[in-house]
């Protein structure tokens, strides 16, 4: 590639230190300190990144929440994840081609946040779900919650995906980075699973 | 009767007092702590930086920098707190700071070209066809600045012109990313439809200003 500027160690060691202080100082209190009266009210910062960020959460918040969940079994640490799933959208800044495109690359990153906390972090043992669930009385439900969430968890994603959001097995071989193949067999053992654990009490079809 | 599961997954949403907690952490987060990438870097270190920004700052903008910018501000037409968008390659080149490249061949029509730069440090440009695109960002320095994080499934080494290209795909013949670096810039080619190795090396060989 030609044409460039060239840039000697030096100036490269420069360039990038500046480059570095200038980014790092623009968050420094020293150097750009909070003005009295600057409100940090999420409303007054700029658009349309408050926007879009708004946007994403309305337009996805549950899903990727009600993923989380499904993972996790536990409200706050759900609220984490979509909040660090926001985080990296932020940071990443990446391009879609479509909000299909987007919904899959938030559902992707969700998943994979979430086991990243059940392989790493300890994890909280409340699972307000089946607590509400068991509060309205609504042994129906918690049943099949009760099924759904003792599934492994490589059946149990398979079967949020493809049963609540209706992703096809191809969609979901591109979300959670997998062999279609692979795909199939978790969602037929999950099916086969949870069918043995319902038995007559509730027909399948009808559970999910 | 609506399925069960559904009726489940009814009970779990994000409520006012959650959307609007989030949205004070997300707001609140970049002056209290780095997000992922830059989260090794501990504040201690900020008022020290901002110190040596002074001293360093001044010297190596007014001695060292040959291509600062002598004109009035580009006419920005979008103007967000980080990104900023520009209707040309040039003014592009002018707010950054460095000359910016551009794809000159692509494996698909461009109908549209749009210009953005990122933090005042990266440039992006996206290339718009009919059914796909191509988003080409280049930042000073040596980190990955692509932005994306998928895991494929297949990663090729190879040389075109005398640069090192990495690239990324999920078979060996079909590529979606690719990564370099040249003079002290990194520059990341994305595709949102993958594209066969002929394709990459003619896109890349004829890259220029």
């Amino acid at each position: 590639m030609n044409g460039l500027t060239k840039y000697t160690p030096s100036q490269q060691f420069i360039d990038w230190l500046v480059c570095k202080l200038f980014y790092f100082s623009s968050h420094s209190l020293l150097v750009f300190p909070q003005k009295e009266g600057e409100s940090a009210d999420w409303a007054e910062c700029s658009e349309p990144t408050c926007e879009q960020i708004e946007r994403v959460m309305t337009d996805y918040g549950n899903h990727i929440i009600r993923l989380a969940y499904s993972y996790l079994h536990n409200l706050s640490d759900a609220e984490d994840i979509l909040q660090d799933t926001l985080m990296q959208y932020l940071e990443a800044a990446p391009v879609f081609e479509n909000h299909i495109h987007e919904k899959a690359w938030l559902l992707r990153v969700a998943a994979n946040l979430s086991k990243n906390r059940i392989a790493y972090n300890t994890l909280r043992s409340t699972d307000q779900l089946m607590e509400s669930l068991v509060q309205e009385g609504r042994e129906d439900l918690s049943f099949v919650w009760e099924a759904v969430k003792n599934l492994p968890e490589k059946y149990r994603e398979v079967i949020h995906l493809f049963y609540y959001e209706g992703y096809s097995t191809t969609e979901i071989s591109t979300i959670l980075k997998r062999k279609e193949a692979t795909i199939r067999s978790h969602l037929h053992r999950g099916r086969e699973k949870l069918k043995q654990i319902l038995k007559e009490a509730y027909d399948f079809e009808e559970t999910l | 009767m609506k399925k069960r599961y559904d009726q489940i997954m009814e009970h779990i949403e994000v409520t006012e007092d959650m959307r609007l907690r989030i949205l004070a952490h997300l707001k609140a987060i970049p002056s209290e702590k780095r997000p992922l990438k830059s989260k090794r870097l501990s504040r201690k270190f900020l008022p020290f930086a901002a110190c040596l920004l002074l001293l360093t700052g001044t010297f190596a903008v007014t001695c060292l920098r040959s291509n600062a910018p002598a004109s009035a501000p580009p006419t920005v037409q979008g103007a967000i707190n980080e990104i900023t968008t520009f209707s040309s390659s040039e003014e592009l080149s002018d707010c950054l700071g460095f000359d910016v490249f551009q794809l000159k061949e692509l494996p698909f029509e461009t109908k549209k070209i749009t210009y953005a730069s990122y933090w005042n440090r990266m440039s992006e440009i996206t290339y718009h066809g009919s059914r796909q695109s191509a988003v080409f960002r280049q930042s000073p320095g040596s980190e990955d600045n692509s932005g994306n994080y998928d895991s494929y499934a297949v990663t090729k080494e190879l040389i075109v012109n005398s640069l090192h290209v990495t690239l990324k795909g999920d078979s060996q013949q079909q590529f979606h990313l690719g990564m370099w670096t040249d003079n002290g810039f990194t520059f990341s080619l994305a595709l949102s439809k993958e594209a066969p190795l002929e394709d990459w090396m003619n896109m890349i060989s004829n890259i220029s200003l």
